[in-house]
């Protein structure tokens, strides 16, 4: 076989399987868990009135009950606004979020047919720049919202919105910094393997949270500033303030909110790749589980493999849903604290937590 | 008025200040409700009822309805006599007493009743009713009630909104609280005794604006 038309075959499987296969299916159902997630935690039932011959399945078939709303429902452009701008601007925020998982590695490489496949769509040696630069693509969808819809309170929510995203894009990217000097490197499958060590002979694993705890608590907050979610929504505030996408509806509506749960599973697979190992999972090494002396179990490659896929699948779960719960415990920041918490609180520390680890990593590391 | 500078001491415990242990504080609140309510919703799939009611304090509304008070005002009917005629007698006090003018009344006479005044047609015009009551107090017959319990008047159609003499005598298969409707069955207390071609009576034009019904109201 032609060795490009082999290339781009693999590469297209890929994409279908991360993207179709598990970036859009995941983000789909937490449009689902989101309601009854926030139902169970506030002792209600949630969503479960639509249902296909009586059948509701714990409320699932909402999930096609709003789409096919979205889909049929009028798709408004304002005709005082700006018609291409108003059209380009939710697909520039899909499109951000969509293909930062080009970079992201779902699992060590797998030999199949004698061809040593990775499992990320590309593996660029500046994946983490890659990801950072698209995730900042959101500013673009929203000021571009807020300004074509040509009306003065979504270019309000827009003008909160940038402020807000780009102060916190200075945060996130200041608490990248450790991890980078940490790990010696913006590639991604290139940090997951510094993070497949131990320390204390073997009892901790050498993860991004045990080497960088200020990194992380610093920078989960920003990234979740940057999706724009509670307790950091001001650009939208849903409940109350009316925000960049006001003069949206239907289907492009529909964009902006699914772009949002997109953007959830991005971070939260970055969060994983930075902070917690990648795929990799505590004490299982390439030939089976190796607790210190404790424990030694050989596994077959294959297992190997699949424990450390779905872990990871896991991982991304497991933060997906604690956003979902932050976004339902947490209150709403005022503005001015939210600028205030960003810019001189975060900010400094952040400084303050590249000072520190490069000094220990010049003197130790 | 001079202007005073206070110094609000508005200091915050430390772990509130530091943002990290507030926040787990709250996750950890939600996430208990979370797991006892699962725990809950778990049982209950086992076939535990009372379970399933600690899991959740909602109705599930249109199959469980909260009991209503008695004296909530609904939609409106108009009560009946023994034979069926309604008690209304076209006095038009409602139509009068009424604040949005919703009341459409045409009174007609009647051959052999003994109130020689009788409604041909009796219009209320739910879009615009504001559930006040005050027709109710203004009847002199005490024809008109608001206890129907019928809430769900709800339609796409303006037409639809509005009753008319028959909505109005059969509120339909509700449960209606009232003596004088005990062990009666509403389907069959209809009024059509001593009426006049009530079917073909076409609805009055109800598109007349507040300010100028007000108006007419007023010159007249």
């Amino acid at each position: 076989m032609n060795p490009l038309l082999q290339h781009s075959l693999i590469a297209t499987a890929k994409i279908g399987v991360i993207l179709l296969g598990f970036i859009m299916i995941v983000a789909t159902l937490l449009t689902w868990a989101e309601r009854k997630q926030s139902a169970v935690f506030q002792h209600r039932i949630g969503a479960n009135r639509a249902d296909i011959f009586g059948f509701r399945v714990l409320g699932l078939f909402n999930i096609i009950a709003d789409g096919i709303k979205s889909f049929t429902k009028e798709d408004w452009v304002p005709p005082f606004g700006s018609p291409i701008l108003h059209n380009l601007a939710p697909f520039i925020g899909l499109f951000g979020a969509m293909v930062s998982f080009a970079v992201i590695p779902f699992g060590p490489p797998i030999e199949i047919m004698g061809q040593t496949i990775t499992m990320q769509v590309v593996d660029l040696n500046i994946g983490l720049l890659y990801i950072v630069a698209f995730g900042s693509m959101g500013v673009y969808s929203v000021v571009i919202a807020g300004w074509a819809s040509n009306n003065k309170y979504a270019l309000f929510g827009a003008l909160r919105g940038i402020s807000q995203m780009i102060s916190y894009e200075v945060v996130l990217g200041l608490s990248l910094i450790g991890v980078i000097l940490v790990t010696g490197s913006v590639r991604l499958p290139e940090i997951i393997a510094w993070q497949g060590d131990y320390w204390l002979n073997g009892w901790i694993p050498r993860w991004g949270i045990f080497a960088q705890p200020l990194a992380f608590l610093l920078f989960f907050p920003a990234a979740i500033a940057e999706t724009k979610r509670t307790p950091f929504d001001v650009p939208e505030g849903e409940s109350e303030i009316i925000g960049y996408n006001l003069e949206y509806s239907g289907l492009k509506f529909g964009l902006f909110l699914l772009g949002e749960f997109i953007e959830i599973v991005v971070l939260s697979a970055f969060v994983s790749v930075l902070f917690f190992g990648g795929w990799h999972l505590p004490w299982l090494t390439d030939e089976g589980i190796r607790m210190g002396t404790l424990l030694a179990i050989d596994l077959p490659e294959i297992v190997v493999w699949l424990m450390r896929v779905l872990g990871f699948s896991a991982k991304i779960i497991f933060f997906c849903l604690l956003q979902l719960q932050i976004r339902w415990t947490l209150p709403r920041f005022r503005f001015d604290h939210l600028l205030r918490l960003g810019w001189k609180e975060m900010m400094p520390l952040a400084l303050l937590n590249i000072f520190v680890t490069a000094i220990v990593v010049y003197y130790i590391g | 008025m001079a202007t005073r500078f206070v110094n609000i001491e508005n200091k915050l415990p430390a772990s509130t200040a530091l943002y990290y242990p507030a926040i787990a504080g709250g996750l950890s609140v939600t996430i208990g409700h979370f797991l006892k309510n699962m725990l809950y919703h778990t049982i209950g799939l086992f076939g535990n009822k009372g379970a399933r009611e600690k899991a959740s304090f909602t109705l599930q509304y249109p199959e469980v309805m909260r009991p209503l008070p008695r004296r909530l005002r609904t939609r409106h009917r108009i009560k009946v006599h023994e034979d069926g005629r309604p008690k209304c007698t076209a006095c038009m006090l409602c139509e009068t007493a009424c604040p949005d003018f919703c009341i459409y009344i045409t009174p007609s006479e009647h051959d052999d009743s003994p109130e020689e005044k009788a409604p041909l047609e009796f219009q209320i015009d739910l879009d615009r009713c504001c559930f006040c009551g005050f027709c109710v107090e203004a009847c002199p017959k005490d024809a008109i009630h608001m206890d129907t319990q019928i809430m769900e008047t709800s339609s796409d159609r303006r037409e639809n909104m509005v009753l008319r003499l028959q909505d109005l005598v059969d509120p339909g298969p509700v449960v209606v609280s009232g003596p004088e409707f005990a062990g009666k069955d509403m389907h069959k207390v209809l009024p059509h005794l001593g009426m006049r071609k009530l079917d073909h009576i076409k609805p009055r034009r109800i598109d007349l604006s507040y300010r100028e019904r007000q108006a007419t109201e007023q010159g007249s």
